[in-house]
């Protein structure tokens, strides 16, 4: 695999490997590629090792989770009984001595995940499953832990905390489990930085899907005019187009559902004229507004709380009165028109 | 192709004799009651059996779990290539290791002692060697079968006791590594696995949830080189180990971590390993078997039987066959498992059975 470029790719390996990284972003990623976008993987128990029934209950409804929140085109998740893919649990988990769940994959054709049996006897005591053992404090949960471990499958590693762990719950893949009753320790969605590495591996969902808060991704926003000189009190329409600027999967995107905002440029600065409305074409918003002087006019799109996508705005777009109106003039009442 | 010079004496002379046959006899039954017992004490007639003469002890541990599915015991079943099989039930806190020679070391631990017994998988007996409070969590039998290392936690706190040597004859057990201290960066201790190098010394490897450390015992001097940080550890070689990188399964790379703290990395996306003589061996990305030097990074492939992984070795295995120290046991699964585990040849084309089991 890759063997051309071991040098390379070892010393990355190694630096992710070994250094403790305080970085805060997206979640590292695993290496051995990537399934197709929005590749429906089934999975089965495996015969060997079928899984209780609250584990297999709690198993399939990680697979929801995972599915309803990756918020990209990352694989989904479901059962069925005639599945390649494997759920493993008992004794013999082939990943090692220690850890709760292990999983292999060699995308796209094959995974497996194994998880111990409850009763477990680690170094430090005995493995219980929450869903398994009536839920006592310091119980691993199966549903959170195959959260984790179909984020694996999908493509992404453990999360790089910051020292203090204080941003453990942005991300479900961690290195380490939480037990109950510790903070995280039943998450059932993918948090932000778990979702940013989906989304830059696999694209979002759909153009109108808000990126992770994770990362910060540049935009480009562009906007022409329905005309370029006009008499006084015309309505001029723009049309702006948004779009991701980031790297890979997340260039060029059309971003729907976004709220641009029309300004035009004041003594003082840029002034808000209207928010812009979204039309059938991706990423296309469109405004109208009466024009009753020479002006500029731009696209803003304001990076919200709510997404990782970063502000920008477009070129000016002058607009020239060249005549006075005579006869009859569009009626302007004041502010602009929407 | 590889020629598997390696693997000299990789099983013993006998086995190899009925490799050329083809897949060895299976045992004629495994007797055990349902559900087996306990295993009567052996004869005082000396030391277990160790040599090839006695066979080729093999043993298997299978989880026993409740309709919950939660751990009750473990069915360790053993016996001798080729002969009669055994079975007995343990504790769910159990562990067994080996065979050197016929020998298995059992450790079981009903929750007030840890009792430690070498098995003898000829006559399907065992000799009591060891009671003790804290609990045993593995052990090794040394390659003399003189002495055992023993791995202890507190049985209230669980917390790290050290490395333990035990001689077999009797006498005091003597410390030889303290239990190593918390380390935020590794988190509690998941398991510890002991390992001889072929040099003799004493590898123990301690992995919290995904991280481990390993400390390299020098037998004569005591004295130890810590290496870490590591996934799971496949070997020793020289001043360095054998691990995998911290990854949260497989593929994963192998690297060859030394107690400077240098690395180098041996195979990018690597499957189940195991190593023996100097040499790795692994599945890699695709699934295909092939060897390694530990030192040189000097690749063969091995043209093995489809579906045969290397079996891991260790006190956290939970199955084996008694093989040469330069011998890698491949199996389905990686497991003595049915019929047919496998134990790599010296033939090119000998991954063949030698030990057929039955249920």
């Amino acid at each position: 695999m890759r063997r051309l470029v071991v040098p390379g790719i070892s010393l990355v390996l190694t630096l992710l490997v070994v250094l403790p990284v305080g970085a805060h972003g997206p979640d590292p990623i695993l290496m051995g590629g990537l399934y197709p976008l929005n590749a429906a993987l089934e999975y089965r128990w495996a015969a060997a090792g079928t899984p209780p029934a609250a584990m297999r209950t709690a198993f399939n409804e990680a697979a929801d989770d995972a599915t309803a929140s990756r918020k990209s085109k990352a694989p989904s998740f479901a059962f069925d009984s005639a599945a390649t893919n494997l759920v493993y649990y008992g004794a013999d988990v082939p990943c090692g001595i220690n850890g709760l769940a292990c999983l292999r994959r060699t995308p796209p054709d094959w995974f497996g995940v194994w998880f111990r049996e409850n009763n477990h006897r680690f170094d430090w005591g005995t493995l219980k499953w929450c869903e398994l053992s009536s839920s006592p404090d310091g119980c691993y949960e199966i549903e959170n832990v195959a959260l984790d471990e179909l984020g694996h499958v999908m493509v992404l590693d453990h999360h790089d905390n910051f020292s203090d762990n204080s941003d453990f719950g942005d991300s479900v893949v961690q290195t380490y489990s939480r037990t109950k009753a510790k903070a995280g320790w039943n998450a059932h969605v993918f948090a932000r930085c778990d979702v940013a590495t989906l989304q830059q591996q696999y694209d979002v969902a759909t153009w109108s899907t808000l990126y992770s808060t994770c990362m910060g991704v540049p935009t480009d926003l562009t906007m022409t005019g329905s005309a370029a000189s006009v008499v006084t009190g015309s309505m001029v329409t723009f049309t702006a187009v948004l779009k991701s600027d980031g790297a890979g999967r997340l260039a060029g995107n059309p971003m729907s559902g976004r709220v641009v905002v029309l300004q035009q440029r004041t003594s003082s600065g840029w002034a808000d004229v209207l928010t812009m409305g979204g039309t059938s074409a991706s990423g296309t918003y469109t405004g109208t507004t009466a024009v009753r002087s020479s002006v500029d006019y731009r696209a803003l799109f304001r990076k919200p709380s709510s997404e990782g996508a970063l502000s920008t705005w477009s070129s000016a777009v002058p607009i020239t009165i060249t005549a006075a109106c005579t006869g009859t003039c569009p009626l302007v009442s004041g502010g602009p028109t929407k | 192709m590889e020629p598997m010079r390696w693997i000299r004496g990789v099983v013993p002379i006998a086995a190899l004799a009925l490799m050329g046959a083809g897949v060895m006899p299976r045992p004629l039954a495994i007797l055990a009651a349902d559900p087996p017992g306990p295993l009567p004490p052996c004869p005082a007639s000396g030391p277990p059996g160790k040599g090839i003469g006695d066979g080729i002890g093999w043993y298997r541990l299978e989880a026993i779990l409740d309709g919950t599915g939660s751990l009750t015991g473990q069915r360790l079943a053993f016996g001798v290539i080729g002969g009669v099989g055994w079975a007995t039930d343990l504790p769910a806190e159990s562990f067994a290791t080996g065979p050197v020679g016929t020998t298995v070391l059992v450790g079981a631990d009903d929750g007030v002692r840890s009792r430690l017994s070498l098995v003898d998988a000829t006559r399907g007996c065992a000799t009591a060697i060891g009671n003790e409070a804290s609990v045993v969590r593995s052990a090794l039998l040394a390659p003399d079968a003189s002495a055992i290392v023993e791995h202890r936690v507190d049985r209230v706190t669980r917390s790290d006791l050290g490395v333990w040597r035990r001689p077999v004859g009797g006498g005091r057990a003597v410390r030889l590594l303290a239990g190593i201290s918390f380390d935020r960066a590794y988190g509690r201790t998941f398991s510890t696995e002991l390992r001889w190098a072929l040099d003799g010394r004493l590898a123990a490897t301690s992995c919290g949830e995904l991280a481990c450390r390993t400390r390299i015992m020098e037998a004569g001097s005591g004295r130890s080189v810590e290496i870490g940080r590591t996934g799971p550890v496949i070997g020793v070689a020289e001043d360095a180990v054998i691990a995998y990188a911290v990854c949260p399964g497989l593929p994963c790379a192998l690297l060859r971590f030394d107690a400077r703290g240098g690395q180098r990395m041996l195979a990018q996306a690597a499957g189940r390993a195991a190593m023996a003589g100097g040499r790795i061996v692994f599945e890699d990305a695709t699934g295909r078997l092939g060897s390694m030097d530990a030192s040189t990074g000097d690749r063969r492939r091995i043209d093995a039987a489809a579906g045969l992984v290397p079996m891991p070795d260790g006190s956290g295995a939970r199955a084996g066959v008694a093989h040469a120290d330069d011998a890698v046991l491949l199996a389905p699964d990686a497991r003595v498992d049915g019929i047919g585990t496998t134990a790599i040849g010296r033939q090119a084309d000998a991954a063949r059975a030698i030990v057929g089991v039955t249920r």
